[in-house]
């Protein structure tokens, strides 16, 4: 297990490095420098400037310069805010994974138990409600869902009743956080409850469940003990993707709700060519979903005593 | 001796989209305690649904018990609640299925799951229960039985995943074991010893078993009484030597000549039953079996053939039993 993991870690760092190398190149392929941007300054302060930032320096060079840096923790100066982009990461980060982690729980829970009832009242009113609601969440896109949940579960209600049930904006308090993580798991809801609807007819209609039935098992015994834990297997594959969609689409929602998240840092860093800045929440973010899959895989290897980890067999 | 099993006059339909599928019409068949009944014949014959309306497992809807009764002991299990069931299930009457590989929950050790077919029916604590098991898992020949309770059903075979269902299915001393098809899915070899084990408990706990298949090798070794199914229906029954030696329906005769022989020449074709069986959605008036038959009569496509009785235990319905019936068309 140890050593599956440490080669794991391995391969984890080989990504991130390959996910770098790729990254500065394409950022300086981008048009203009973070200094074409904003007011107009002459040639002989922006000489200094990109000196000053070491970015007269060969391509190359500052990109083992910057790696050398990350290892020990630093990722620079961001060139618009003047502050280490470390300092801001680790600032923002802790909002966006608290608003994707709920949401994603949101999602994963509500996911699961609308697809097992789904399949369980197959083809009666339930299921119908179910799928449409499915359908319904992958169509619509999230910041559409979060400016509705807005207006009405926040502005609208509030007006009605005269208390602030959800508030409008901001983040902190638990009736700020509600409606943007479910604003954000609307659709990896809709993925995850179509998912567990088609592995829960599957495993209904399996051999080992009219085995258990035979045994005398009451129905709920058979769905708890026996449908639900082989009918979570797909789901628990999608984590991994569904975490960096989460995450990653965070920025959208963080936007209508005016949440402090990373989200921001991550887009506008690209609008304004802050070089270390988008080298910086791309490792972060990076490094941050590699881990995910990672835990994913261990996580699966528990589920199911069929999958064993490479290291094991040995 | 008591009967065990009582099967009189059952009727279980499917309701479809395409119809009403009479998949059982009229089977009556019994099985004495310690005896092992055999129901023969191929696929889509309706053995598998009779087999399994005696736990209710078919799925009802589209299942639907029609009419006949259908006694265990002394309960009734066509009135039976569904609750009721689930203390009948697996206490009185237990099930092994065809493909082991499949009917062991993958992600449940396989110890855990005799122990909870144990828990369920029997008032015994959790270590009690796992004793019980490996006890059971031990009396189908498991060896390392207690290391093996630990295991997962991926990490057995396919012959000793049916030992551990034979063996989760004698956990609570069924009165009745219905195998269906317990040994078409293995190889010949764990056949043989499938086979074995099962005359072993029949022998040792005195355990009724219906041996439900369509490979008469199998029934030949095991089966007291056997019962020919064609097309919903039984067309005759009797002991295995009134069957192998003295068949008397002609669906019989053919199944038993499309048995490959020791003497059977490499170059000579396997005899097979021409045809095929009947559309149960709508089934024949008369014989199901008169479109197949060397030696239909006109009779028998208009009129179903009553059962006669040949002697003591040994039935078949077929018209050319009736008395009227000129000989030389008889017994082949």
């Amino acid at each position: 297990m140890a050593k599956y993991i440490i080669k794991r870690l391995f391969y984890a760092f080989l990504t991130i490095l390959v996910l770098l190398a790729l990254t500065f190149v394409m950022m300086h392929m981008l048009p203009g420098d973070p200094f074409s941007t904003g007011k107009a300054m002459d040639e002989g302060t922006k000489q200094a400037l990109r000196a000053y930032y070491g970015l007269d320096k060969p391509l190359l060079e500052q990109f083992i310069i910057y790696v050398r840096n990350a290892m020990v923790g630093d990722l620079g100066q961001s060139i618009k805010y003047s502050r280490p982009v470390m300092q801001i990461i680790m600032e923002s980060f802790p909002v966006s994974f608290q608003l994707g982690m709920l949401s994603l729980i949101f999602a994963v829970i509500a996911g699961v138990a609308l697809g097992a009832v789904a399949a369980i009242r197959r083809g009666r009113a339930a299921d119908t409600v179910a799928m449409t609601l499915s359908v319904i969440g992958v169509s619509i896109p999230s910041f559409i869902v979060a400016a509705l949940l807005q207006y009405f579960c926040a502005l609208k209600l509030n007006q009605l009743t005269g208390t602030q049930i959800f508030a409008v904006t901001g983040w902190g308090n638990f009736n700020q956080m509600i409606l943007p993580a479910l604003a954000l798991s609307f659709s990896s809801l809709a993925t995850v409850s179509r998912l567990m609807r088609t592995s829960m007819l599957d495993v209904l209609s399996s051999d080992y469940i009219k085995t258990a039935k035979a045994k005398g098992l009451s129905e709920k015994a058979i769905l708890w003990k026996h449908a639900i834990r082989n009918a979570i297997m797909p789901v628990v594959t999608v984590l991994g993707p569904i975490a960096a969609a989460v995450l990653t689409g965070g920025f959208v929602v963080e936007n209508v709700f005016s949440i402090p998240g990373m989200g921001k840092f991550f887009v506008l860093a690209i609008k304004e060519n802050d070089y270390t800045l988008i080298a910086g929440t791309t490792l972060f973010y990076g490094a941050f979903l590699i881990l995910a899959v990672l835990v994913v895989d261990i996580l699966y290897g528990i589920i199911d005593p069929r999958i064993k980890l490479a290291s094991e067999k040995e | 001796m008591a009967k065990v099993l009582d099967i009189k006059d059952l009727y279980v339909s499917f309701d479809t989209y395409a119809g009403e599928v009479q998949a059982v019409r009229g089977v009556s068949y019994s099985v004495d305690e310690g005896e092992v009944l055999a129901v023969v014949g191929e696929s889509g014959c309706g053995k598998s649904v009779t087999a399994q309306t005696i736990m209710k497992l078919n799925p009802m809807p589209p299942a639907r018990i029609k009419s006949g009764s259908l006694t265990l002991g002394d309960i009734d299990i066509i009135n039976t609640p569904e609750d009721d069931m689930q203390k009948i299930r697996g206490k009185e009457v237990s099930m092994i299925f065809q493909d082991p590989m499949t009917c062991l929950n993958p992600t449940m050790k396989v110890g855990k799951q005799i122990v909870e077919a144990i828990v369920h029916h029997q008032r015994l604590s959790k270590e009690e229960a796992h004793a019980k098991a490996i006890e059971m898992l031990e009396k189908v020949q498991i060896p390392n039985a207690e290391e093996r309770a630990n295991q997962y059903p991926h990490e057995f075979s396919g012959g000793m995943r049916q030992r551990a269902m034979i063996a989760m299915a004698l956990s609570c001393n069924p009165k009745l074991l219905i195998a269906d098809e317990p040994t078409t899915a293995l190889d010949v070899t764990i056949q043989a010893q499938i086979i074995d084990l099962l005359a072993n408990i029949r022998d040792e706990l005195n355990t009724a078993i219906v041996l439900i298949t369509h490979d008469l090798g199998v029934v030949a070794s095991l089966a007291d009484k056997i019962a020919v199914m064609y097309a919903g229906k039984v067309v005759e029954t009797g002991s295995a030597d009134d069957i192998f030696y003295n068949a008397s329906h002609p669906y019989t005769v053919a199944l038993l000549n499309s048995l490959p022989k020791h003497d059977t020449n490499k170059s000579d074709k396997l005899q097979s039953i021409p045809g095929t069986p009947p559309d149960l959605l709508d089934p024949p008036k008369g014989c199901a079996f008169a479109s197949r038959c060397e030696k239909c009569m006109k009779i028998c496509r208009h009129k179903q053939p009553p059962v006669f009785k040949l002697n003591d235990g040994h039935e078949a319905a077929c018209w050319l039993l009736h008395k009227d019936c000129p000989k030389e068309g008889g017994k082949s």
